[in-house]
């Protein structure tokens, strides 16, 4: 008796659809094994395998297996072959891998920047690793310590090397902050406010517009139509720039949030450990000592919620 | 009559290992992902018990330390995401798995290749806080890779309510009504057998921890009529669940149940013990990928219908919550 045409069609179905969901999955671009100094704000080192470091100037090439870093306020971009913008916050040591389309940021922030249609990219921390494809991102590393991931628009995945299956998609205005050396597994993103992010973010403001820009700007708008229709809430917690620290803005104070900008670079005298569950949270300081100290491109004042 | 029993035997054996299938659907809805918790931000972040110290790194008490660079990622501040109930569901998938006995007979059994697509819509609307309906409607049809005869199509349309006793360990009772029609091959307008049922399940969940949890449950199904009486029955049902996160996106689902069928006519009876066992990865919210099998050994007081077998294979499940 032979196999009926619906048997057979099904069968054929299921495994087209299979195939199909690997393929969209799969890597397909172009290999990314050279990159360009694009911009450079202060001091940038090139540090190549087994070599002295030198100098970053404009239009450098940077083979693979180079290591690029940044030092205090400084920061720089680099163009792949592929239009993968990669934008180093200060303080940051990056290098990527020939053919193999890993980018090891081995310590401090950075912007990345996956064109559509380029093919995927790995970005890989010691026990994390986040692929992208077609993505703007955002993600800050210190090892032992913790890694924070944020997407900006297109959704990344965030797996850990040594638990097979464990992976979370971080999606437009979501952010991930987990402890690298993560056992107990990943834990949930959470919403941040992208019109603000957009706002303060220098490795944004201080340089060109990304190409990615008006993908983010959409994103942005449709957080605050969910916000206008009560989806997605403000709160009064801030994390203002890197690290962890989350600060509770006062929600009465027009100026809290501004006032708290600076908070990150005072004394953490007014730090409360506080129970489990919340970490340790911030008040914000004085206004009168910090209201001078407001980032270039600060954003507006907090509105009261 | 044989070919009328196994299907309506055929079918349940397998919607066990299809609920395995379904439930992480289930679990994704209940799961409130998207509640911004406070502890959910700054889970895996470890406090040291003393004083602040700065490792050469430049981490300050398990934070970055402050540097004047420090706002070049921008501000994060925290939105809650209000999760709002979903009630409809659009559920598809496709097991496609290998039975070493196609006819569930005692002996000469024929193994074969199943596939076994299934469709459902289901409404759930929330009435109170602890009482919600059910209405649902689901297609699944059997084709069979050599013995094409056997091809059969199922029917359920259910209507129901769910009730959660939270006070009761979160007790779930679920009362409902049942149409089930069985068609051969897919045409769905040659109907063999129809059967009114009246459902009654009652379970009890035990959480263990984040990722165990331990299901107890009795199930009935009373047939209050049917369009063909020998094989008409009523359903009792006792089962026991355990369902473990290995990791977020993969989970095992064990199933036992010991099912007692009582049928209408000619005095018999059957008592079949059922396990199924299925590993879930899920790839998105709305798309998983399964391992699944179940095995059944059945004893009937009419030797004729004593029956063992195995069903083994893979599903790919779409599911959209709106």
């Amino acid at each position: 008796m032979g196999i009926s045409h619906t048997f057979r069609f099904c069968l054929t179905g299921s495994i087209a659809l299979v195939g199909a969901i690997i393929a969209a999955r799969s890597t397909m671009a172009a290999e990314r094994n050279e990159a360009t100094v694009t911009q450079i704000i202060n001091e940038v080192q090139l540090r190549p395998t087994g070599a002295a470091g030198k100098a970053a100037v404009l239009n450098d090439n940077v083979p693979d297996g180079t290591a690029v870093q940044t030092g205090m306020d400084s920061r720089t971009e680099l163009t792949f072959s592929d239009q993968t913008l990669a934008r180093l916050s200060a303080n940051t040591v990056f290098s990527f891998n020939k053919g193999t389309r890993n980018l090891d940021l081995t310590e401090g922030a950075m912007l990345l920047q996956v064109p559509k249609g380029a093919g995927s990219a790995k970005v890989t921390t010691a026990a994390v690793t986040a692929a992208i494809t077609g993505t703007t991102v955002i993600v800050e590393y210190h090892p032992h310590a913790y890694i924070k991931f944020i997407s900006l628009e297109g959704t990344a995945r965030l797996y850990l090397k040594r638990r097979w299956g464990e992976s979370v998609l971080i999606r437009p205005g979501q952010m991930l902050i987990t402890n690298p050396d993560a056992k107990g597994g990943l834990p949930d993103p959470v919403d941040v406010d992208l019109e603000r992010l957009l706002k303060t973010a220098h490795l944004i403001i201080d340089f060109p517009p990304l190409g990615s820009q008006n993908l983010i700007a959409k994103e942005s708008e449709k957080q605050q139509r969910a916000k206008s229709k009560r989806a997605l809430i403000d709160t009064n917690l801030v994390i203002f720039g890197k690290g962890t620290l989350v600060s509770l803005t006062n929600p009465a104070q027009p100026n809290a949030a501004a006032q708290a900008t600076a908070a990150s670079a005072t004394p953490r005298s007014d730090a409360v450990p506080s129970s489990t569950d919340l970490g340790t949270i911030e008040t914000p300081p004085n206004p009168e000592s910090t209201s001078t100290r407001l980032p270039a491109g600060n954003y507006p004042a907090d509105n009261p919620r | 009559m044989t070919r009328i029993c196994f299907k309506i035997l055929s079918a349940p054996i397998i919607y066990a290992a299809m609920m395995s299938i379904f439930a992480p659907g289930s679990f994704a809805q209940g799961r409130s992902s998207q509640d911004v918790d406070r502890a959910q931000l700054l889970q895996g972040q470890t406090q040291p018990p003393f004083g602040p110290s700065v490792t050469p790194e430049g981490i300050e008490d398990g934070h970055a330390a402050a540097s004047p660079n420090d706002a070049d990622i921008g501000q994060q501040e925290i939105l809650k995401r209000v999760t709002e109930y979903q009630p409809f569901t659009a559920s598809l998938a496709c097991p496609i798995f290998y039975t070493s006995n196609v006819a569930l007979t005692r002996s000469g059994e024929l193994s074969d290749v199943v596939i076994a697509p299934v469709a459902g819509v289901f409404y759930d609307p929330r009435i109170t806080k602890t009482l919600y309906g059910h209405f649902g409607a689901r297609e699944q049809v059997f084709y069979y890779g050599d013995n094409t005869a056997f091809d059969f199509g199922s029917l359920d349309v259910e209507a129901g309510l769910s009730y959660l006793l939270p006070q009761f360990h979160n007790l779930i009772l679920r009362g409902g009504y049942d149409f089930n029609r069985l068609t051969f091959d897919d045409r769905l307008g040659d109907e063999f057998f129809s059967n009114h049922g009246l459902i009654f399940n009652a379970e009890l969940p035990f959480q263990f921890s984040r990722a165990q949890q331990l299901l107890v449950g009795v199930y009935t199904n009373i047939s209050v009529g049917a369009d063909h009486q020998s094989p008409r029955r009523n359903d009792y049902d006792g089962y026991l669940g355990y369902s473990v996160n290995l990791t977020r996106a993969f989970t095992i689902d064990a199933v036992g149940r010991v099912v007692a069928r009582d049928y209408h006519q000619n005095g018999r009876t059957d008592v079949s013990e059922i396990l199924s066992l299925a590993a879930t990865y899920r790839l998105t919210n709305w798309c998983w990928v399964s391992a699944i099998s179940s095995f059944a050994h059945s004893d009937s007081n009419q030797d004729v219908f004593d029956y063992n077998v195995a069903n083994v294979g893979g599903a790919i499940a779409l599911s959209a919550k709106f």
